[in-house]
């Protein structure tokens, strides 16, 4: 069945809550005109602020009748503008769509029923502490959502909308992968329920009924996608399910209210290991054996370069990681951080077991390393890989006094593991022939490492920035992704161009004028 | 040199909650953790070593579980664990918990250094440090925040005072107390993890203590706590609402009011 059949919602008895006015919006809203991305709007007409699914789909109405763009608003956490409400005339808040989690199994797997306003910090402390409903009796063993997209006051909503995925994606994949089920506003305001595995694009399409039942064609091309974490455009091949059309396409197709995600069972017991490196070379060398050692399977493979250690011994006292930074080995100079499943005693000796070949197989020292068992030494680990990030908009908000205009340049390539070390030296030849100053660190099991490029006048801004379209080249090259995991929104629509041949974008537009032919959604969103 | 540290299992703080009814800590299902201050007590007690030679036991006095503790503390660096648990321990105060922890350090014999965290996150007293020095008949030296040393046979070290730092320098053996300034104490490698899973720790009851079984546990201790609440929340609490000039304005007028401005 290739049918998407959207239902009318139910009228709405009650006007749902908004606030209307620009200059009302504009004085005390602006929360709503902005999100972690430096854009901001200058102001909107409305902001809807639905507390169901069928208000949701009111508000969509109302946009569409007025012939005005409506952006989509989760968590604001993204960092690409797409929340940012440029070229939209209201705003739909999606934050009062929350609800007690519901737990189920069904099919022999466990899901969690949300809304799209309930954040992953809520769904973690709810699945932790049992506080969600469990309409067929509580599960027998203790079960998490897996995706660990960083910012946990991440909206669910958003990290469907976007494809969120974390250190954790190199075992557990990405958002995509845990959606059973979504509930849709569609872009003229109808309720589309989609089960995975019920509606998929045989014969090369969708077949969307319009609300005068008429039907419309929605061509699903076949995309060359890369074989790495990637979030850039829409997830088109043929025979795919309807629910992927949805997940990652950034609110352009439709505004997901609420949605059915799988859940895994926690594992029982873990090794947190951070392992000092002498280089870049070396720490591509222990994640490459890693990787093809049998017994190894973590769970995340993180990497903190040589230049981003060094920025944060820089960094004195009463910075958030200081103990951390204290406690660095002295002859440390990079950092690989593992996270191992075990299951028993008799597993940890045998993952000590692959560890140690896997370290004495790439020269390193088992002695110059971090390692620990518990939620503490999680966090103090984590502590370090984040004050990196967090250094460096420190070091950025200090020359912007100086520089108004400059920002951090931040890459989000990822390329096949196996083509990693040849991205690195890319990275490195084309930062240190323009003298920039730099730091690299991330996802290093995924093949997915963030530059942060900070410039320290304007001309090294657009120095940057050239180097970064350079640098994207470089990844299509080797097979990877323009945008891994930070989506494209506003800011990386001249990386589809670079991602996809003129065919292949023109295949994303077809789809976004089949369903969405007045442009009511994000408007200006992945396409101008 | 024989250094002996005292570590202490405490419930996690960050996860523990208050049950409302009770006015009592709901410790079902927190997790435990090693007493934050106690690991620079064992850093403390591993540099000294690492500078002066010797050999550093690990103490902990609870239930089996608090064996956890004391494995920390070997993963951190400690050459041997020790674990006092026996029914007969249950329920002591500070005073029990120091007298049989200083039994402890009488019958290991050569011990010259006593090092402990200043004080437990659960308890808050700071009070089984000194009561062990008491017991031992040892001079002791509290607060220790910057420039730990042994030097001729004596303890050398900073400690944090209500009137600003003292110098000190006090004959062994002895007994020390930490603050959290004093060092910065290492995570452990993956080698000493798994060393210290490894150790076998040794547990002592009542029987090998030779102390008086009347000091242990509830019996020996003269402590009784009589109630355990919540204080009552302290006055009223005022939002102003409005613009930050409406809002300064009332804060104005209500300071005026309470005669505070």
């Amino acid at each position: 069945m290739n049918e998407l059949r959207p239902r009318r919602a139910a009228a709405d008895p009650v006007e749902h809550r908004r606030v209307s006015g620009r200059d009302r919006i504009r004085r005390s809203y602006t929360q709503y005109l902005q999100d972690e991305s430096r854009m901001a709007a200058g102001g909107v007409e409305i902001i809807h602020f639905p507390t169901t699914a069928q208000e949701a789909a009111a508000a969509v109405r109302h946009a569409r009748q007025a012939g005005h763009g409506l952006a989509v608003s989760g968590g604001r956490t993204g960092i690409t503008g797409a929340a940012v409400p440029l070229g939209a005339e209201e705003v739909l808040s999606l934050e009062f769509l929350t609800y007690k989690p519901e737990v189920r199994h069904r099919d022999d797997r466990w899901t969690v029923r949300v809304g799209a306003g309930t954040t992953l910090q809520q769904l973690a402390d709810a699945l932790d502490h049992g506080l969600c409903e469990y309409p067929g009796g509580r599960p027998d063993r203790p079960l998490f959502y897996p995706v660990d997209a960083t910012e946990m006051s991440a909206h669910l909503g958003g990290t469907i909308a976007t494809d969120a995925s974390g250190a954790r994606t190199l075992h557990y994949g990405p958002t995509r992968q845990w959606v059973e089920w979504l509930r849709v506003v569609t872009p003229d305001g109808r309720l589309l329920e989609l089960r995975r595995g019920e509606v998929t694009a045989d014969g090369g399409a969708f077949t969307c009924v319009r609300e005068d039942g008429a039907t419309v064609e929605v061509p699903v091309a076949d995309l060359p996608l890369p074989r790495t974490k990637h979030t850039a455009g829409y997830y088109l091949k043929p025979g795919m399910d309807a629910v992927d059309l949805f997940v990652g396409s950034e609110g352009t197709l439709g505004v997901i209210v609420e949605a059915e995600l799988r859940l895994a069972e926690k594992p029982a017991n873990r090794l947190y290991l951070t392992q000092f490196v002498p280089d870049a070379a070396a720490a591509v060398g222990l994640t490459a054996a890693c990787r093809a050692h049998p017994a190894l399977d973590p769970l995340a493979l993180e990497y903190i370069g040589p230049r981003a250690l060094a920025l944060l011994r820089s960094k004195g006292r009463g910075t958030p990681a200081y103990m951390e930074v204290a406690r660095l080995p002295e002859h440390a100079a990079a950092a690989v951080y593992l996270e191992l499943p075990f299951t028993d005693e008799a597993g940890l000796d045998e993952l000590y077991g692959a560890l140690r070949e896997a370290l004495e197989a790439t020269d390193l020292d088992a002695e110059q390393n971090w390692a620990g068992f518990g939620e503490k030494d999680l966090e103090e680990m984590k502590r370090l890989r984040h004050a990196v990030p967090e250094a460096v908009n420190a070091i950025i908000g200090q020359r912007k006094a100086e520089v108004p205009e400059l920002h951090k340049v931040g890459t989000d390539m990822a390329v096949p593991p196996e083509r990693l070390g040849e991205m690195m030296e890319v990275y490195r030849r084309g930062l240190e022939e323009r003298g920039l100053d730099y730091v690299i660190f991330g996802h290093i099991g995924d093949g997915h490492l963030h530059v942060n490029i900070l410039p320290r006048t304007a001309e090294e801004l657009r120095t940057a920035e050239a180097l970064y379209e350079e640098f994207a080249r470089a990844a299509v090259r080797l097979g990877g992704s323009v945008a891994a995991e930070h989506g494209i929104g506003r800011i990386k629509k001249p990386f589809l161009a670079i991602q996809y041949a003129p065919e292949h974008l023109e295949a994303m537009r077809a789809v976004k004028r089949a369903l969405d032919p007045e442009g009511t959604l994000n408007p200006g969103v992945l396409f101008d | 040199m024989h250094i002996v540290v005292c570590v202490k299992q405490v419930p996690d703080t960050t996860e523990v909650r208050i049950d409302r009814e009770r006015g009592t800590l709901v410790r079902e299902g927190v997790p435990s953790v090693l007493n934050p201050l106690d690991a620079h007590a064992v850093e403390a007690a591993v540099r000294l070593r690492e500078r002066a030679g010797g050999r550093v036991s690990a103490l902990s006095m609870g239930p089996p579980q608090a064996e956890a503790s004391v494995r920390e503390a070997l993963a951190r660096g400690a050459d041997r664990g020790l674990l006092l648990t026996d029914r007969r321990f249950a329920g002591a105060d500070t005073w029990s918990t120091s007298y049989t922890l200083a039994c402890a350090v009488r019958r290991m014999g050569d011990v010259e250094l006593v090092v402990c965290g200043k004080q437990a996150i659960d308890g808050d007293t700071a009070q089984v440090g000194p009561g062990i020095a008491a017991h031992l008949g040892w001079p002791q030296v509290t607060f220790a925040r910057r420039a730990l040393s042994v030097e001729e046979g004596r303890l050398c070290t900073e400690r944090m005072t209500d009137h600003g730092d003292e110098t000190v320098r006090c004959p062994l053996p002895a007994v020390l107390t930490v603050l959290k300034d004093l060092n910065v104490p290492r995570l452990p490698s993956l080698v000493s993890q798994m060393r210290a899973r490894r150790c076998a720790i040794e547990t002592w009851g009542a029987d090998e203590l030779e102390g008086d079984p009347a000091e242990y546990g509830l019996d020996g201790s003269p402590t009784r706590v009589v109630r355990v609440f919540t204080p009552p929340p302290r006055g009223e609490c005022v939002f102003l609402e409005g613009g930050p000039e409406e809002a300064a304005a009332e804060l104005a007028e209500l300071l005026r009011e309470r005669h505070l401005a």
